[in-house]
């Protein structure tokens, strides 16, 4: 504040100074009235400048304890790079990278703090707000109760957000260094209410507020703030850092300092807006071939096969990693396909991988699509202009020529054109969207590129995503991994044996053995009742999935989202209610899915028995169990229920 | 030169500047109801973020171009009260006028074409107009210092 009042004094002098001079000249009743113009003119200025910076005067100050943000090592953050590219500064300003991670304030804060108390697993949350600054008043959860008795009630001031998109998390300082503790509720936009953490996320349910102490600086920090820094030292203290809160220019342009200093003479700049090409000292992902610009996005958006002496490193600097040099080098990513960074991991931490990937090495998860990326035909085949790469189809800057609404573009950062077959068109011939390649109606889901080799089978946020990796449709895949094929996945009505048949004679794919139940019943239909909660939960999304319903109708799949409704996994539920409310006669749907066991049980019974009055008779569907009387074949219903595959899943984003 | 010739002299500079003067007024206030409009029909070759140097620029132009114009009218009318002439006063009339047109022209053309951040090559017409501004008006800041009361 102070360069910028003396700023303003200097001007306000500047400007007086002819007055002041002809003051000193001129009769006395002249010079009063120039006198009295310049003590008007510093009272004028004064109280505007004072009106022009009323946030500054009344801003809360960011709570101490918190990660601090430092710009070190060559970093100097958006602010600066804004001056000079206003339009790329603004497309980013726009996105929900700028938004990952950002201090609590009233225009970030998007959680329900209106004084109100949230009750989960036994625990009471009462959030209120004070002027600008939010906060929790809850038992002390994260430290260790005193014997025999429950945690003192404290009061915590929010101060840090992180989410801006789906759903958002809050974070305080643990008053342990820059140690941030989690509140064990996350806000979620499309319901419009808090829920517990876990609910949020594919996990096994857990009856107790659980802490993840430290979990922003050991895990968040890498991804959620720029140039972050664990700090996590050897005595036990967290001294963690950041460039800036959320993903901002300098996690893909890498550090500026350089490239600020090269251009603040203006004819270098002029020069080199005649001359074009790159610049030095800074990082143009698009410039980079699709190998290299890949990494800048998988830099986060990667599962890393990191060793022993790399955590060791991490856990202080953080990422050794600079966008345009290889990620490889600093932490080679898990592929399947290279077995020793799979080796690895299995031996380190066996729950690593199946918490992340199918059994065949395919991305589970959502944020991961690197990994998909880099196994894809596209990418390994592919040479040159025709390589693909994250910026074949997405853009992290809003071109002026896009004519769609920011907010459209926000949402996944396509490039103008891209959510469709356009995507795939720039490197395959247009036969390909021909019928006799598709074998589906022109203009059809199933005609779509999309649909066949990017097909739903990734979770995250509460929904299904498309895989990043380009694969063709086999119903070998879902035999060996439990994994949706895309085929089924729209004609979720339809056999396993149905869709071999097909691909066989379309494509002449070898047709498998199968079980007299992979012949007779529906896929979707093994899998929602079947599965795992994996599984469970990308069947449930695709019952609601326009396409799917379109393929294999609307007037089946309350019966199979009914039992989900009282499944053991709270996302599973959520899904579930989501898609049922989407079908015809459950729109105002009574049910919570975070209510008590013997409601949600009540609620799938109603349903159940609803579905079956609206099913009229002569709508049998045997693969589906609906018999010719439209009535469900109940007792082989339950009997492929009780075979659900119970394992605990878990499946980290 | 003459008394008379004196008198012709700065009857002429002041018809000059008074001319110069609400021309400048006309035209730059004719540019701000255009950018007005631009504003009203929501032009985004204009408003956009990525657009905001041109913006700058010539929201620059319009307003040095009218200020320029009134400074010209005053100038005129300084002249002919003061009964300033001389070398002085023509060194300041050029001046005067070369940055009515130098420092609002800059302006605009550095608007036409921008690079992100940075303004066209137009742009260097405006420290050249801002020197002549300056010596323009320091000129005829000590002009009326110096005149009898």
């Amino acid at each position: 504040m102070l360069p910028e009042s003396l700023a303003v004094l200097a001007l306000l002098l500047l400007g007086l100074a002819p007055l002041l001079i002809l003051a000193r000249r001129a009769p006395g009743r002249t010079r009063r009235s120039l006198l009295a113009a310049c003590v008007l003119g510093v009272v004028i200025v004064g109280l505007g400048a004072r009106r022009q910076a009323p946030g500054l005067a009344r801003a809360a100050a960011p709570p101490d304890g918190i990660p601090a943000e430092v710009h070190e090592s060559g970093y100097v953050s958006s602010g600066t790079c804004r001056a000079c590219h206003p339009q790329q500064y603004d497309t980013w300003h726009a996105s929900y990278h700028r938004t990952m991670t950002r201090i609590a304030t009233p225009e970030t804060v998007k959680g329900d703090f209106g004084h109100r108390s949230v009750t989960t697993k036994g625990m009471e949350f009462r959030l209120d707000r004070t002027g600008d600054e939010f906060w929790v008043e809850t038992e002390e959860f994260w430290k260790p109760p005193p014997a025999g008795d429950r945690p003192p009630r404290v009061r915590r001031r929010i101060a840090l957000v992180t989410g801006s998109h789906h759903m958002q998390v809050y974070w305080f300082a643990s008053g342990e260094g820059r140690k941030l503790e989690q509140l064990p509720l996350v806000y979620l936009f499309e319901a419009r209410r808090w829920i517990p953490r876990e609910a949020a996320f594919l996990k096994p349910p857990v009856d107790h507020v659980r802490a993840e102490s430290g979990r922003w600086n050991d895990t968040c920090i890498s991804c959620h703030a720029t140039r972050g820094q664990p700090r996590l030292l050897d005595d036990g203290g967290i001294d963690s850092r950041v460039s800036e809160f959320g993903i901002a220019c300098e996690a893909c342009h890498g550090p500026g300092e350089a490239h600020v200093r090269d251009n603040r003479l203006p004819w270098r700049r002029y020069l080199h807006h005649r001359r074009g090409g790159a610049q030095e000292n800074v990082t143009q992902p698009a410039r980079l071939d699709a190998r290299l610009s890949s990494q800048v996005c998988g830099q986060c958006h990667f599962v890393a096969a990191m060793r022993g002496e790399d955590y060791a490193r991490w856990k202080i600097d953080g990422s050794p990693y600079r966008p345009g040099g290889d990620l490889s080098l600093s932490y080679p990513p898990v592929q399947f396909s290279h077995p020793e960074t799979v080796d690895l991991l299995r031996e380190r931490l066996p729950d690593f991988l199946p918490k992340r990937f199918w059994w065949d090495g395919m991305v589970r998860v959502a944020g991961r699509e690197h990994n998909g990326l880099i196994e894809s035909p596209c990418f390994i085949k592919g040479r040159g202009s025709r390589q693909l790469g994250c910026l074949s189809c997405h853009t992290m800057h809003q071109s002026e020529h896009d004519g769609r609404p920011r907010a459209e573009w926000t949402d996944d950062q396509l490039v103008a054109g891209m959510d469709g077959d356009r995507a795939c068109l720039q490197c395959h011939a247009a036969e390909f969207k021909e019928a006799a390649h598709t074998h589906h109606g022109p203009g059809s889901a199933g005609s779509r590129c999309y649909n066949c080799h990017m097909p739903f089978t990734t979770y995250g946020l509460l929904k299904a995503i498309r895989s990043h990796q380009v694969s063709s449709p086999t119903v070998q895949e879902s035999l060996a991994t439990g994994r949706p094929n895309a085929c089924n996945q729209c004609h979720l009505d339809r056999t396993l044996a149905w869709t071999s048949g097909h691909l066989h004679a379309w494509f002449g794919t070898g047709e498998p053995r199968f079980t007299e139940e992979e012949r007779s019943v529906a896929a979707g239909a093994l899998w929602t009742l079947k599965g795992d909660a994996g599984q469970r939960a990308l069947m449930a999304w695709s019952m609601g999935w326009e396409p799917a319903r379109a393929a294999s109708g609307s007037d089946w799949q309350a019966a199979y989202l009914a039992p989900l409704l009282n499944d053991p996994y709270d996302a599973v539920r959520y899904i579930a209610q989501r898609s049922l409310r989407r079908l015809p006669g459950f729109e105002r749907l009574d049910y919570d899915f975070l209510g008590p066991p013997e409601q949600r049980q009540a609620a799938a019974q109603i349903v159940l028995e609803q579905w079956q009055r609206q099913m009229p008779p002569g709508t049998g569907r045997g693969a589906l169990l609906v018999r010719p009387d439209g009535r469900l074949e109940f007792s082989a219903f339950m009997r492929l229920l009780e075979q659900r595959q119970n394992r605990s899943i878990e499946l980290v984003e | 030169m003459s008394h008379e010739g004196d008198d012709r002299d700065l009857h002429r500079a002041t018809r000059c500047h008074l001319a110069a003067g609400w021309s400048a007024v006309l035209v730059f206030l004719s540019l701000g109801i255009a950018l007005e409009s631009l504003h009203g029909f929501k032009v985004g070759w204009y408003l956009d973020v990525g657009n905001s140097t041109r913006r700058l620029m010539w929201t620059l132009a319009h307003a040095h171009g009218t200020l320029l114009g009134m400074l010209n009218i005053l100038f005129g009318l300084t002249a002919r009260h003061v009964a300033w002439a001389g070398t002085g006063r023509r060194v300041a009339s050029v001046a005067l006028l070369g940055a009515t047109v130098l420092l609002p022209g800059g302006f605009f053309l550095g608007g036409i074409r921008i690079y992100a951040g940075d303004p066209g090559l137009g742009i260097l017409l405006v420290p050249v107009g801002a020197v002549g501004l300056l010596l323009a008006v320091t000129l005829a800041t000590f002009a009326v210092l110096r005149s009898p009361r």
